[in-house]
């Protein structure tokens, strides 16, 4: 499914495409904390914010993916900041720092800047799932899942089963959506119209086409079930595995630079750090 | 030695209807056996059985000499290959050679092993060019020869195929069958049991085991079963195309020799 959001793998052998994904999500999630740390004042957080954006640019264009589809996935994002500049500037507040007035209510530079700041956040949020989706195979990703989550086997967790069916749904996502297709014809040329219709007559051709497609999700099912089973399939036996991740240069120089990142941003955070202070520069 | 000992096997899906009746058979080590038969004649659930994968089942199995039973079934499996008829739902990986690499996973093999197997493999089937591609950039008869090469992985002495040409089209359906030959060549003691509703493909088996409603109905060479035409026509079976000409030209009076066993050779012949 082409999620505008979450993005989709780009074929390219660039440096972070070549990262071991455990490593990859590592650095990630890394990353993900710094854009939530709060820094001392307005100044440092978008100073903070505005240079991580730029790196997280830079990220994206080494990791090959459009600049279009970065902005493509930021267009719902326009919904979410006038809502979430109403929610802010309704939020009484006692500052002294007023933007303008309407009549006798009052609206805050804090208000306007909170949510500017979420924006920046959620923008560095989408940029960070874009590089690392764009990057990685949805395979990778299942095996960097199954890495992290193996020490909970030994408290029953299922990690490798887990692992085994969340790489088989990807594996059937092209098939599952070549059924699709062939349903929905099949269902159109019986009549079915999926493109017209109040909201009764589509839910009624959606019907018409989940049921089937239903159908063959569970005859297919049952018959990897069989021939997983004939070939000697057994998740609670011992297994060796063919894709094997080998940890690299690169993906030290890929932790180093995150944790770094990490390691300044939360010093900043810890000591009230303040640039603009350093230069003898009055900020709010 | 039998590889496949069959006495007296009887199962059924549903009590009213049994689906197999009275089955004996023996099939020999080396051998090419096709199991033909109309729809709903018991041949795929045949092949079922075989794999193990019903539990309640009337008779008395042996597979290499192992009776078919729970706490065997991982010593036959892992000496038993099969093939199913759709080609997607059997293909568990993302990449040929992953698939391929499934098996020897579940065996255990050092990592280190796999790929001298996985290319040998691969290139016994003819796909050792695709190792990276993905199943939805596959035709049909691709995947089903990655299929074969999962199970040759294994290094089988008994490769089922269930149906395994049914969904493809005549080019996928060929290079099966020539994969089939092939493989006859270079590994004469691997047995292999084709379940099939294709008469032409039963022609080229060296046993032909004709089901009908759950009962053996011929067995033989093909020469031997598709010289009975009136039973092959009372279990809707046509002979093959060769065999229903030579019939034909002998009720016209040309006398064939028995030794032509092509249509080519048949061709020269009538040429000549």
């Amino acid at each position: 499914m082409s999620s505008t959001v979450l993005g989709r793998y780009v074929p390219y052998q660039s440096f972070i495409h070549r990262m071991d994904s455990r490593a990859k999500l590592f650095a990630m999630i890394c990353l993900m904390v710094t854009v939530f740390l709060k820094q001392v004042n307005w100044a440092m957080t978008f100073l903070v914010g505005g240079l991580f954006l730029v790196f997280i640019m830079m990220l994206l264009l080494l990791s090959h993916t459009k600049i279009t589809t970065f902005l493509k996935s930021l267009r719902t994002l326009w919904f979410m900041a006038i809502f979430l500049l109403i929610i802010y500037i309704l939020i009484p507040r006692t500052s002294d720092w007023i933007a303008f007035s309407i009549g006798t209510f009052n609206v805050y530079w804090d208000s306007i800047l909170d949510a500017a700041k979420i924006l920046v956040r959620l923008m560095s949020m989408i940029a960070l799932m874009l590089v690392f989706s764009a990057s990685t195979k949805p395979l990778e990703m299942s095996d960097a899942f199954e890495w992290y989550m193996s020490p909970l086997k030994y408290i029953g967790f299922p990690s490798h089963e887990l692992a085994m069916i969340l790489s088989i749904a990807l594996r059937f996502i092209p098939t599952i959506l070549e059924d699709v297709h062939r349903i929905m014809n099949a269902q159109a040329s019986r009549g079915v119209d999926f493109k017209h219709g109040g909201v009764k007559a589509k839910v009624r051709s959606v019907i018409s086409l989940i049921v089937p497609l239903f159908v063959s999700a569970f005859m297919r099912s049952e018959e990897l079930a069989d021939a997983m089973e004939c070939r000697g399939y057994d998740p609670k036996g011992k297994r060796t595995k063919y894709r094997i991740a080998h940890f690299s240069w690169r993906d030290l120089v890929g932790i180093l630079v995150a944790a770094a990142w990490l390691g300044l941003v939360i010093a900043s955070s810890v000591t009230h750090f303040d640039l603009f202070a350093v230069f003898g520069l009055e900020v709010r | 030695m039998a590889l496949i000992e069959i006495n007296n096997l009887n199962f059924a899906y549903d009590e009213e209807r049994p689906t197999l009746k009275n089955i004996s058979l023996s099939i020999e080590a080396g051998k090419y056996v096709a199991l033909i038969g109309h729809n709903g004649s018991g041949k795929s659930t045949l092949a079922k059985i075989i794999a193990g994968l019903f539990k309640k089942v009337e008779g008395d199995i042996k597979i290499f000499d192992l009776p078919l039973q729970k706490e065997n079934l991982v010593k036959i499996r892992s000496q038993l290959g099969i093939v199913f008829q759709n080609p997607d739902n059997q293909f568990v990986a993302s990449s040929v050679k992953e698939d391929i690499a499934f098996g020897l996973e579940n065996r255990a093999i050092p990592h280190d092993e796999m790929d001298p197997i996985i290319n040998e493999v691969a290139e016994e089937v003819g796909m050792e060019k695709f190792l990276d591609a993905a199943p939805e950039n596959l035709s049909g008869g691709q995947k089903q020869r990655v299929a074969i090469a999962g199970t040759l992985a294994m290094k089988p002495r008994l490769l089922l195929l269930d149906e395994a040409t049914s969904m493809l089209d005549p080019r996928g359906k060929k290079e099966i069958l020539n994969l089939i030959r092939k493989m006859r060549k270079d590994n004469p003691e691997l047995t292999i049991v084709s379940i099939t509703h294709d008469v032409e493909e039963a022609a080229l088996a060296d046993e032909v085991i004709v089901l009908n409603d759950g009962e053996i109905v011929l067995h033989g060479t093909p020469e031997e079963v598709f010289a009975h035409r009136d039973i092959l026509a009372q279990v809707r079976l046509d002979a093959p195309f060769f065999d229903s000409l030579v019939v034909a030209l002998k009720a016209e009076g040309v006398a064939v020799p028995d030794d032509i066993k092509d249509i080519k050779a048949l061709e020269d012949y009538l040429c000549r």
